[in-house]
């Protein structure tokens, strides 16, 4: 008994013990099988994570580095892309480290290079002066390729686990913005292109919008009625025997832009002040908003109206439109794949502001516009002897060593034939002390070492001395001489030709031509009731007047087609670093190059031999302690202020380099020309016909002179125009037809806030000041709107304009308007030139597309 | 022993404990055969999940690298659907198989036609799936069955790829070319010691080695005792004009994958730049065939070739004759990647024939219908449709868009096989 109790006792314990461990093992068995399988997907998940991190990490500085070369090529800046030196680097992107570079590339051909010619392409080279490839090498003149690539690394404790690299090649290509009869740069509701006019508007040529396109009437909104959405001129775009291609990023409608904003989106509303909530045109569905029908507004043949708008119609949404009629491929959106064209407008680093003169100095020490400013200080002490501004760095006066203000930095480029010109460019600082090493057009070439860029020509700068200490106060008008205005001017202004102080001789010079003599510049005023009333300046007794240095066209030409530069350059003026880089590193080299006293044939090498085409003028603001127009506000505080401007007039003939043998007789030549660009970032005032006469080539065709004006604003006074006229307030002169052709680079007051900016439509362009009523202006180029007017805010009046104060028009202004201008008959064209090369001005903008960018991304270490 | 005999149980004790054990092992095996169920469902699922995943990723892969070409912009074959089907462009969308007429079948690749026992997939062993077997018959594109349904035909797409690497006969032995990041980047000024070629490196090298892997010449810098190797992409090439090349009859259209490494020239007329004969485009596609395993079908990936090995697996052959004229030739479709055996169906979408208007033009749609059956759970197999949208990284630009919808019909113009 006693030992089946020990066996029944230990085969109890036996059972227990076996089930317990049974359990026990099992439980743990599928604890760790599901511990293994749960570190596992651990693992792959982590090492999935860290795929992703890596790959992500190397395409998004991929396209930040996309982004920073297109924005570095738009400006056309091909100079300082040259002599980019950084084109490599390191940064984080997470907690991934990425390493990037960007280089150039080469292009060559499919076939097997064993056996073929070998043929490549490199990217266009920034020297002007640089050599047409030859073969294998071919020339490509406007499309450039790089090579972006990245590697992000991902470690832990130093040790790199996961690595990836992301490549793009980038194709970028240029597009002259002259190629569009209307080109409008800024995105989103600023960049909106408006019709809204009285007389008829034709366009014939293609229309581009990086915003949106309205058709819709003229009239100005107000509590009285909407009737303007339905009336107004007729706007014609294309025929349908002439089809233009319409490109409205946003849409194309048939809408007026101003009565949206100002009833928000609904006619029963009334204005009651700025509306941050824009009204979305998509949205509007009131029909008294809406142009419902007619064949007031068209394209290509076809009638614009609110039922087959981009709006209204799906066929817009899905790249439907009808070809036959002429809509379909040639009216574009953002939806039927058209793209924004990048240019200057877009680069948040000019601030929208390309003209104006930014690139002082690169010395980082160098308070810029500060900088510029002492330079150009003008020392009546040491003028007679040394016409050269002469302070030294830090603001006191110096006579040997000096440092001379640096240009500007305009960021235009020009083509010419295949080949590329810097434009005026950027200008750096000269050394202090030590040898002029040039500004930085050194290219790094294949043998290792740097290659001078010596253009021979330059541009034409006038800019106001900022400072004018000792400057004649100029009062008397009426009284004054040719010889005090010139010494006036000479105080006043400094006019370069490249980096050669010509201010004296160009001042100097007279054109005789009737028997009346002419100055290549003169400064001149006159009441602007228009500019002031738009400002709410405006009163009658009281308001001063328009100062504006006046460019004699005729007078100029003829200084650049009869001196040399020996005849105009003051002895020893050479400013290194001033104005244009485009000279030699060298004076000596520079008054050889440029006709000076080294034995240059007079008869020959005139200043238009060195003259690029382009001129430059810039207006400062005068100091309020140094002249009697007191102006307290500098340019970035209140631009809107500066009531100083630039104006061109005896323009009607551009001819500066048509006298090939200089005899005095233009000769037959070919279309390009004495091609000319003016900028200007103030206002322009374009007086009497302008570029209006023709001149025949060899094959005895009429040619006319390709011609750009880049400005602030533009108006334009008729042939008719009279200073002394419009020198007395409430007068207004009756304007004769006159002729412009040119392109025209202009800013504009887009409609974005309800009637603050009542001046957006395209035929405000060109504003008038006189009684056009009966006239015609006519107008042939292209108009190129790059971003918001800066000298002006230009509240646009209509000829006259009445109202509510506060309600129909700003609280400041009285109702109603007075009588500013009388509306011509408008004739705008395209000018057919501009399609070609040979028939583009110097400096033309460019825009910036990618066309083609080949990217992929992998892994090259995992572990 | 009174001790004793208290430590057994008794016969209720005993039959009481047993039925207790047995229920609660009862629902314990239940509970874990619901479980096993579950878990195998799941686990059906999962895969399906991470197959689906693992599908869309190698199809955007490809789809990143190809972009719209269409080697003859003179034909305008916009206003009719049969043109369309005539016409020749990429990428081309077709159907996997059409019973009722051959010409609808994407007859502008006679190539890519496949005989029914290549094209048409029977689902055994997956039935109710979403959809029903009638569906083979259903091309309505506006039909929402269409769209969800397992059993209809496949969308599928013929479509080039830039040559963006290094080159094989077979294109699963090619290599994108990777970049040399060897080096300290944040030290300054050392582009040379890096190989970084610099931004006003503006001419080729002048000097030259051989590529130990292509054989080719490499033209290089040197700046001091550094080489600098030109950087001549292979995805761009260089379009010269046949007769003497002045500057603006230069084209630098992108490069596709070609049959040859160094594929013909084909110079329309002597006026025109030459371009690479299309007979030697290495077109792709993504095709859903029979399964050899059987129940599903198989999604691979094909390429066209001009001759054949053995053991090639040829999915279709055909005569293609070149859109400008020439001799016809014999090409096959090679499958050089299998990618899923769990796919019944799949759908490519480009701008064209997106029925909702929501792609742009440089975007294309796939969907891929995956299902599988869980070894336990049979007869409710588990399904899934995913999508994905590529952005073709070969972008068209806005001017092109005009060529291009001139050419081949408008947005959702466009309907296969209605």
């Amino acid at each position: 008994m006693l030992m089946n109790h020990f066996r029944q006792l230990a085969s109890r314990k036996g059972s227990v013990l076996i089930v317990a461990m049974f359990v026990l093992i099992s439980t743990a068995g599928l604890i760790m099988n599901n511990a293994t399988s749960v570190d596992g997907v651990y693992k792959s998940l982590k090492i999935k994570l860290r795929e992703q991190k890596v790959i992500a990490a190397a395409e998004a500085i991929c396209g930040y580095r996309e982004s920073d070369l297109s924005d570095r090529l738009a400006t056309a800046d091909f100079w300082a892309l040259s002599a980019w030196k950084d084109n490599y680097g390191t940064q984080w992107f997470g907690d991934c480290q990425v390493k990037w570079r960007i280089e150039p590339c080469l292009i060559g051909e499919a076939e097997d290079p064993a056996t073929i010619g070998d043929y490549y392409v490199a990217n266009p080279s920034p020297d002007p002066n640089a050599a047409l490839p030859t073969s294998p090498q071919q020339n490509n003149p406007d499309t450039f390729h790089y090579r972006i690539a990245t590697e992000a690394t991902y470690s832990e404790g130093g040790i790199p686990l996961c690595r990836a690299q992301a490549v793009r090649i980038v194709q970028l290509s240029r597009s002259m913005l002259f190629r569009y009869a209307i080109f409008y740069g800024q995105t989103g509701p600023k960049g909106d292109i408006e019709f809204a006019h009285g007389p008829n508007l034709t366009v014939m040529g293609g229309v581009h919008s990086n915003g949106a396109i309205y058709l819709g009437g003229g009239g100005s909104p107000s509590t009285s009625g909407i009737s303007g959405v339905q009336s107004g001129g007729v706007t014609t775009i294309g025929t349908s025997s002439t089809k233009m291609i319409v490109t409205g990023i946003d849409g194309i409608f048939a809408m007026n832009k101003r009565y949206n904003y100002y009833f928000k989106g609904a006619s029963s509303g009334a204005y009651t002040g700025p509306d941050a909530n824009a009204p979305d045109p998509m949205l509007i569905t009131d029909s008294n908003l809406l142009y419902t029908g007619g064949s007031a507004r068209s394209i290509n043949g076809k009638n614009l109206t609110s039922t087959n708008d981009t709006r209204a119609d799906v066929n817009w949404k899905t790249n439907s439109l009808s070809a036959s009629v002429g809509w379909g491929g040639w009216l574009r959106t953002k939806q039927t794949g058209a793209s924004i064209v990048k240019t200057l407008t877009n680069i948040p680093q000019l601030n929208g502001r390309p003209f104006e003169p930014q690139q002082l100095s690169d010395d980082p020490t160098v308070d810029e516009p500060e900088y510029s400013r002492k330079l150009l200080y003008f020392d009546p002490a040491n003028y007679t002897a040394d016409s050269q501004p002469t302070l030294s760095d830090d603001g006191t006066l110096a006579t040997a060593t000096y440092e001379q203000y640096k240009a500007n930095g305009l960021y235009l480029n020009y083509a010419l034939g295949s080949k590329e010109f810097g434009g005026i460019g950027r200008t750096k600082r000269a050394p202090a002390t030590g040898t002029w090493t040039g500004y930085e057009m050194l290219l790094d070439n294949p043998a290792g070492g740097t290659t001078q860029v010596s253009p021979k020509s330059a541009g034409l700068i006038i800019r106001e001395r900022p400072n004018q200490a000792g400057v004649t106060v100029w009062t008397a008008y009426s009284a004054i001489t040719a010889a005090t205005h010139a010494a006036y001017m000479k105080e006043r202004y400094q006019v370069f030709l490249g980096r050669a102080d010509i201010t004296q001789g160009f001042f100097n010079h007279i054109y005789t031509s009737g028997g009346v003599a002419y100055r290549c510049a003169t400064e001149d005023k006159f009441v602007e009731r228009r500019q002031y009333w738009a400002q709410g300046t405006y009163t009658a007794a009281t308001m001063p007047m328009m100062n504006v240095i006046t460019i004699n066209m005729d007078a100029l030409q003829d200084f650049l087609k009869t001196k040399r530069i020996s005849d105009v350059q003051v002895a020893g003026s050479l400013l290194d670093g001033a104005g244009v880089a485009h000279l030699s590193t060298s004076p000596d080299v520079l008054i050889s190059d440029l006709g000076g006293t080294t034995a240059q044939a007079a008869t020959t090498d005139r200043l238009k031999t060195h003259f690029n085409g382009l001129i430059y003028i810039h207006r400062f603001p005068r100091v309020a302690a140094r002249v009697t127009e007191r102006l307290p506000y500098s340019t970035a505080v209140r631009p809107q202020a500066l009531m100083q401007a630039v104006r061109i007039s005896r323009g009607s003939t551009i001819n500066w380099d048509h006298d090939t043998n200089n005899d005095g007789v233009d000769d037959p030549n070919s279309l390009g020309t004495s091609k000319l660009t003016i900028v200007t970032p103030n206002c322009l005032y374009l007086q009497g016909d302008f570029n209006s006469v023709t001149k025949v080539d060899a094959s005895g065709v009429q040619q006319r002179t390709p011609v750009a004006i880049f400005c602030d604003m533009l108006t334009v006074q008729s042939g008719n125009w009279s200073d002394a006229v419009q020198a007395l307030p409430n007068t207004s002169s009756p304007a004769s037809t006159t002729s412009y052709y040119a392109a025209i680079v202009v800013n504009n007051a887009p409609t974005t806030q309800s009637l603050k900016s009542d001046d957006a439509s395209v035929h405000t362009f060109g504003w008038y000041i006189e009684d056009w009523g009966g006239q015609t202006f006519h107008f042939t180029g292209s108009i190129v709107v790059l971003n918001d007017r800066r000298y002006t805010m230009g509240f646009n009046t209509g000829a006259t304009r009445a109202g509510t104060p506060g309600t129909d028009l700003p609280p400041d202004r009285a109702s109603p308007a007075p009588v500013l201008y009388g509306a011509p008959t408008r004739n705008i064209n395209f000018n057919n030139d501009l399609m070609t090369t040979a028939g583009t001005p110097p400096y033309a903008p460019f825009g910036i597309a990618v066309n083609r960018q080949v990217s992929y991304s992998y892994l090259v270490l995992n572990r | 022993m009174k001790k004793l005999y208290r430590s057994g149980y008794s016969l209720i004790e005993t039959a009481l404990v047993i039925v207790l054990v047995g229920l609660v092992f009862t629902a314990l095996f239940e509970s874990l055969g619901n479980m096993q169920k579950y878990n195998s469902t799941s686990q059906v699922d999962d895969d399906l999940s991470i197959e689906g995943q693992k599908v869309l990723g190698m199809i955007t892969d490809d789809l990143q690298s190809s972009g719209w070409y269409i080697p003859d912009p003179t034909a305008d074959h916009s206003s009719s659907l049969l043109n369309d089907r005539s016409d020749y462009y990429y990428p081309y969308l077709q159907e996997q198989f059409n019973q009722s007429s051959v010409n609808l079948l994407g007859s502008r690749f006679p190539h890519h036609t496949r005989t029914a026992s290549m094209a048409q997939v029977t689902l055994v062993k997956s039935t109710n799936l979403p959809g029903s077997p009638a569906d083979w018959n259903n091309s309505n594109l506006d039909d929402p069955t269409y769209l969800r349904s397992h059993y209809a035909r496949s969308q599928e797409i013929i479509f080039l790829k830039i040559h963006g690497g290094s080159w094989d006969a077979n294109p699963g032995l090619q290599k994108l070319n990777t970049v040399n990041f060897a080096g300290d980047y944040t030290v300054p000024n050392n582009r040379d010691a890096l190989g970084i070629r610099r931004m006003g490196d503006l001419g080729r090298g002048t000097t030259f080695d051989t590529d130990p892997i292509s054989g080719l010449r490499r033209y290089y810098l040197t700046y001091g005792s550094y080489k600098v190797y030109d950087i001549m992409p292979t995805a761009v090439w260089l379009r010269v004009p046949v007769t003497t090349p002045t500057n603006y009859e230069l084209g630098m259209p992108l490069r596709w994958e070609t049959c040859t490494q160094f594929p013909t020239m084909s110079p329309a007329t002597t006026t025109l730049p030459a371009t690479i004969d299309p007979r030697e485009l290495r077109e792709y596609t993504f095709a859903v065939v029979p399964n050899p395993a059987g129940g599903h079908g198989q999604l691979v990936r094909a390429s066209k070739r001009l001759s054949t090995t053995a053991g090639d697996r040829i999915i279709s052959t055909g005569s293609f004759t070149p859109p400008a004229g020439g001799a016809a030739v014999t090409c096959w479709m090679v499958v050089d990647k299998v990618l899923s055996d769990k796919v019944d169906r799949v759908t490519f979408d480009t701008f064209r024939t997106d029925r909702g208007g929501k792609l742009e033009l440089n975007q294309i749609r796939a969907r891929v219908y995956l299902s599988l059956e869980s070894a336990i759970a049979t007869g409710a197999p588990v399904s899934r449709m995913v999508e994905t949208t590529v952005g073709l990284r070969s972008t068209t630009d806005a001017e092109t868009v005009n060529e291009l919808t001139g050419i081949i019909g408008n947005a959702g113009s466009y309907v296969l096989n209605q």
